[in-house]
C-alpha cells in the first residue's frame, strides 16, 4: 500500500484524505487546523494535529517511511519549507507541492521541487479554452503539460460532422483515441464517422491542442486571443 | 557601491540596514508594512520598497539581480528560507545569510547552503559563557 502524508488545512485536505483513501493509499494528516483534523480522523485517516513546517511533527507523522508527500500550505513559504524538509531530511521519493501564487510553480522548480502545481493555473486554463471553444468538457495536462487530453462534445454545427477521420485534417501527432456514442465506447478506425453529440476524446501534443480542437469545434469570438 | 538588500524591516532589520547605509552601502529594505519607514528612521539614506519579498516582482523591484547582500530578517522562518533560497539559486547573489528565530530549523538552512545566525544559540552561548567566567573569576 502506498503510504502518503498529506500537509493541508481546510475542505481540501477532507476531500484530498478521502479521494487518496478511496483510491487505497494509507494516508496520514498534518494538519494544524483543528476542526479539519477531527473531520478527518472519521475517514480511517491517522490525523497528526500540528505545524508540517516543523521537522519534529513531520516524523510524528511517519515522514520517514512515506512514499509520497503532498504539501498544500496556506503561504507558499511554508509549502516550501514542508517540501524541503521532506526531501532533504526525510527522503521521501516523491514531493508534490500545490502552490497559491501561479508564479511559484517556476519558483519551486527552481529551488528542487520538481512537482509543483498550481490549482488556479489548471483553473485558468480551462476557463480559457471554454471561452475559446465551446464543447470542449475537460483539459488534462499530462506527460509534464507535453500533451493535453481533452474531452470534446461534437455539436450540430461541428465542421468535423459527417466526415471520416482519415479525411478529418487533425495536425500532425493528434489523435482520437474514443469516442463515446450514445453510451457505447467506440474504439474508431480511419473509416470511422463522427456524428452530433458524439463525445471524442482527444490526445495531442500541447502544442497541436489549439489547431486540433478547431478541426472538431467552430471557435467562439474571443477578446485578446492566444493563450 | 555595491548594493544590499534586507527583508524584514522590523527591529533586526532596521538596524542592520542603518548599519550598511552607514558603512556607505546602497541598501533597499523590503516590508510589507509601510511603518517600517519609522524604524528606519527620516534620516535613513536607502529604500523602503512595501510587499512581500517571497514574492519575484517584489524582489525584482529591489534590483536583486545586481544585489551583492541579501539577509533575511523576518520573524518568519519559513518566509526567510523561501527568499534566501530564491536569491541564491534563482538570482544568484553572492552572500546570502539568513535570521532563524527557531534553533531547530537551522540545520535545514544549512543544508541548503544557506548562512544563518540563530538569536537564541548566539544568547544561550554569550549566557553560559557569562556564568563560567564569572565562576572562574
Amino acid at each position: 500500500m502506498i503510504r502518503a502524508v498529506v500537509v493541508a488545512g481546510g475542505h481540501v485536505a477532507f476531500y484530498l484524505c478521502r479521494s487518496l483513501r478511496r483510491r487505497g493509499y494509507e494516508v496520514v494528516l498534518v494538519s494544524s487546523d483543528a476542526a479539519t483534523a477531527a473531520k478527518v480522523a472519521a475517514l480511517d485517516v491517522t490525523v497528526c494535529l500540528g505545524d508540517g513546517t516543523v521537522a519534529d511533527v513531520l516524523e510524528d507523522a511517519g515522514a520517514g517511511s512515506a512514499d509520497e508527500l503532498i504539501a498544500l500550505g496556506e503561504r507558499d513559504a511554508d509549502t516550501l519549507t514542508i517540501c524541503q524538509l521532506a526531501r532533504l531530511r526525510f527522503r521521501v521519493p516523491r514531493v508534490l507541492a500545490v502552490v497559491q501564487d501561479p508564479e511559484s510553480v517556476e519558483v519551486f522548480r527552481a529551488l528542487g521541487i520538481e512537482s509543483a502545481f498550481s490549482a488556479v493555473r489548471v483553473l485558468v486554463r480551462v476557463i480559457e479554452e471554454r471561452a475559446s471553444f465551446s464543447g470542449v468538457q475537460r483539459l488534462e495536462p499530462m506527460a509534464d503539460g507535453r500533451i493535453e487530453l481533452s474531452e470534446v462534445l461534437l455539436p450540430d454545427d461541428s465542421p468535423a460532422l459527417g466526415i471520416s477521420l482519415t479525411e478529418l485534417p487533425l495536425p500532425r501527432g493528434a489523435l482520437i483515441a474514443y469516442v463515446l456514442r450514445a453510451g457505447e465506447v467506440i474504439v474508431p478506425h480511419g473509416g470511422t464517422c463522427l456524428a452530433a453529440g458524439d463525445r471524442v476524446l482527444l490526445v495531442t501534443p500541447s502544442s497541436q491542442q489549439r489547431a486540433a480542437l478547431a478541426t472538431l469545434l467552430r471557435r467562439r469570438l474571443t477578446l485578446g486571443g492566444g493563450s | 557601491m555595491r548594493l544590499v538588500i534586507i527583508i524584514g524591516g522590523g527591529r533586526v532589520g532596521s538596524m542592520l540596514a542603518r548599519r550598511f547605509a552607514h558603512r556607505g552601502d546602497e541598501v533597499v529594505v523590503i516590508d510589507p508594512d509601510r511603518d517600517a519607514a519609522r524604524r528606519l528612521g527620516a534620516d535613513f539614506g536607502g529604500v523602503l520598497v512595501v510587499g512581500d519579498g517571497a514574492e519575484r516582482e517584489v524582489l525584482v523591484e529591489a534590483n536583486v539581480e545586481r544585489a551583492a547582500v541579501v539577509v533575511t530578517t523576518t520573524g518568519d522562518d519559513r518566509v526567510n528560507l523561501m527568499v534566501a533560497q530564491m536569491a541564491r539559486d534563482i538570482y544568484g547573489v553572492a552572500h546570502v545569510a539568513s535570521r532563524v528565530a527557531d534553533p531547530d530549523r537551522v540545520s535545514l538552512f544549512r543544508e541548503l547552503g544557506i548562512a544563518t545566525v540563530c538569536p537564541s544559540e548566539l544568547a544561550v552561548g554569550a549566557l553560559v559563557e557569562e556564568v563560567i567566567e564569572e565562576e572562574q573569576a
